[in-house]
């Protein structure tokens, strides 16, 4: 997908919580605020246009937490560029999503 | 967990089963498994109801669904597919087709040529006329030699056509084709079951073909019965007749039949059409057209022509198969047959591929053929009768040129497509000179976009290098073609 491509202001809030931090589909909906109708066909199409890429957790990982692996998600380096763009549209979308460190800090 | 919880964590566990099924049966597995480990989560949390969480799943799986149609849709209906070339042929063909049932002239030869025609049945014309071209024979010609012609023919039947007013029931009045004939055309022409009157022998009898009667009468049913005067003599529409046999000669719309003293107002040098039955004695010996000699009371001599009708209706079918013919014959001369070398692969290719590619060759050849049928019809009868030669002569240089061209654009199509994928070559290439012939190969090379292969056209034949090559390319050149797997 090219640079300039124009995203929905859903997707660039997608991306923005991904770059934040967020990494799994609920997450993102928690830090969006999206429904997850939303936020998994969103996240879908971001893969499909290569903007970001998934990766399933080890089995062994999971196993130690007692729960089901889960699929991690992180912006590729075209997903990090449309991002750059995304926040040249949309000024306040930065502000909009705390990053996932600072969160545990506080 | 509490029972409120778990009951809740099923139902939503429920609800992602059930949206799985919307997905196809490959992808099914890892989406449950993806939605089932953030439920998982969702539970945990309690920030969110798990089941309004897991409705969510069926706008998911109805988008990956809906993405994956638009995928295949795209690479079906792709530049250059077999699909698309099939589907543009078809449309053109259809075009042709409703072309041909939607203008008279070609729906009446379809019709005509669909119909069934007593073998026995002939028309008769003065020598050099042939069919029903033109009306040629005179009523006193008729009259002078009906009785004579009796051992050849069984019934012989005169009608004239001429355009008439006429005025039905409480319809307003109309011009049309009118054919005065003889009492026993519709027994000549096997048509006696659509009178739906007993003939009485004081009125002229008149059949409306259907398409007048729909057309200028609304297909009133009470129009069958009702008394008109037409020359001054009473006429009673009598029956309808059906399109495809009533417009034998010519464009005539309606039939007036008359009793022999009523046809006697005809003026004996009136041209007509004569319509005759043979004789069984007769017919096993006559085919296809042939001519009628008569000596005159006078000693004169006059000569007719006698062709079947059902060798008249025949003829647009007989002509574009003789075109098709014509064409596959000169087919050879204009292009090479031969599809080029595909055994490079692995050996040979598989033969589930062979096939698509010969039964995608036969749909090509089969839709250019309806093609042509379809549009040289509607070019040669939109503005001629059945039996005319203008229209024959049309449909035979129309369908002629355009089944060699189409044939040989089918062949050059096939021999520059991917014989995986069958999709178009693209980005030829010029490799070598032609002063390197002797040494190294000289020709073009086109590439299938998808990676399957290159084909390689020799500018100059030569013995090592006669006709075109098929190269497979292996997976390791996929990186190269992004447009789809590598040769598969």
């Amino acid at each position: 997908m090219p640079v300039e491509a124009k995203l929905s202001h859903t997707a660039a809030m997608v991306l923005e919580a991904l770059h934040g931090g967020y990494v799994y589909g609920f997450s993102v909906m928690e830090v969006t605020g999206l429904p997850s109708g939303t936020v998994y066909p969103a996240m879908r199409r971001l893969e499909r246009d290569g903007l970001i890429a998934s990766k399933w957790e080890q089995q062994s990982v999971a196993d130690a937490a007692q729960r089901p692996p889960r699929k991690y998600y992180r912006l590729t380096r075209s997903g990090r560029l449309t991002l750059d763009a995304a926040r040249r549209r949309y000024p306040l979308l930065e502000g909009m999503i705390p990053q996932a460190q600072e969160l545990e800090r506080a | 967990m509490s029972d409120k919880a778990s009951r809740a964590a099923a139902l939503a566990q429920l609800v992602i089963g059930l949206a799985s099924r919307v997905l196809p049966a490959g992808a099914r597995r890892e989406w449950a498994a993806e939605w089932n480990a953030e439920l998982c989560h969702v539970c945990r949390s309690c920030a969110c109801e798990p089941v309004r969480f897991a409705l969510g799943a069926f706008q998911d799986a109805l988008w990956i669904r809906l993405d994956r149609i638009s995928d295949r849709a795209r690479s079906t209906f792709a530049r250059g597919s077999a699909v698309r070339c099939c589907a543009n042929l078809l449309l053109v063909g259809a075009v042709g087709l409703l072309l041909c049932s939607l203008l008279p002239g070609p729906r009446r030869a379809f019709l005509a040529a669909l119909a069934h025609t007593p073998s026995d049945l002939v028309t008769i014309s003065s020598d050099g006329y042939d069919g029903t071209q033109a009306p040629s024979i005179s009523m006193s010609e008729f009259q002078e030699w009906k009785t004579v012609a009796s051992p050849l023919f069984t019934q012989i039947a005169f009608c004239r056509p001429a355009v008439r007013r006429i005025h039905l029931s409480h319809h307003r009045p109309v011009n049309l084709v009118i054919a005065v004939a003889s009492q026993n055309l519709l027994r000549v022409l096997d048509l006696s079951g659509f009178a739906s009157r007993s003939p009485v022998s004081s009125a002229g009898h008149l059949f409306l073909t259907q398409s007048v009667w729909r057309t200028q009468f609304h297909a009133d049913p009470n129009l069958i019965g009702t008394t008109t005067t037409m020359g001054g003599n009473p006429v009673v529409v009598a029956g309808i007749l059906p399109d495809q046999r009533s417009d034998l000669p010519g464009e005539i719309q309606v039939l007036l039949t008359e009793n022999s003293r009523q046809l006697e107002s005809i003026p004996p040098t009136a041209d007509g059409y004569v319509f005759a039955r043979l004789r069984p004695s007769a017919f096993a010996a006559r085919t296809g057209a042939w001519h009628l000699i008569f000596e005159q009371r006078n000693d004169a001599i006059s000569q007719f022509e006698c062709v079947p009708v059902s060798y008249i209706f025949g003829q647009p079918i007989g002509i574009f198969l003789f075109a098709l013919l014509a064409a596959c014959i000169a087919l050879p001369a204009t292009t090479a047959l031969r599809l080029g070398e595909y055994a490079e692969r692995r050996g040979r290719l598989e033969c589930a591929g062979s096939l698509r590619r010969w039964l995608f060759l036969l749909a090509k050849i089969v839709l250019v053929v309806l093609i042509v049928s379809s549009w040289s019809f509607a070019l040669a009868y939109a503005g001629a009768a059945v039996g005319s030669a203008a229209a024959l002569y049309v449909q035979l240089g129309t369908a002629f040129p355009a089944l060699l061209f189409a044939f040989r654009w089918t062949f050059h199509d096939q021999r520059r497509r991917c014989p995986v994928c069958l999709r178009r070559l693209s980005n030829p290439a010029r490799v070598g000179q032609p002063s390197w012939n002797f040494l190294a190969w000289c020709g073009t090379e086109w590439m299938c976009e998808s990676g399957h292969g290159l084909l390689h056209i020799p500018e100059l034949p030569t013995c090592w290098f006669s006709t075109q090559r098929w190269l497979c390319l292996d997976a390791s050149w996929a990186s190269l073609f992004p447009a789809g797997p590598a040769a598969s």
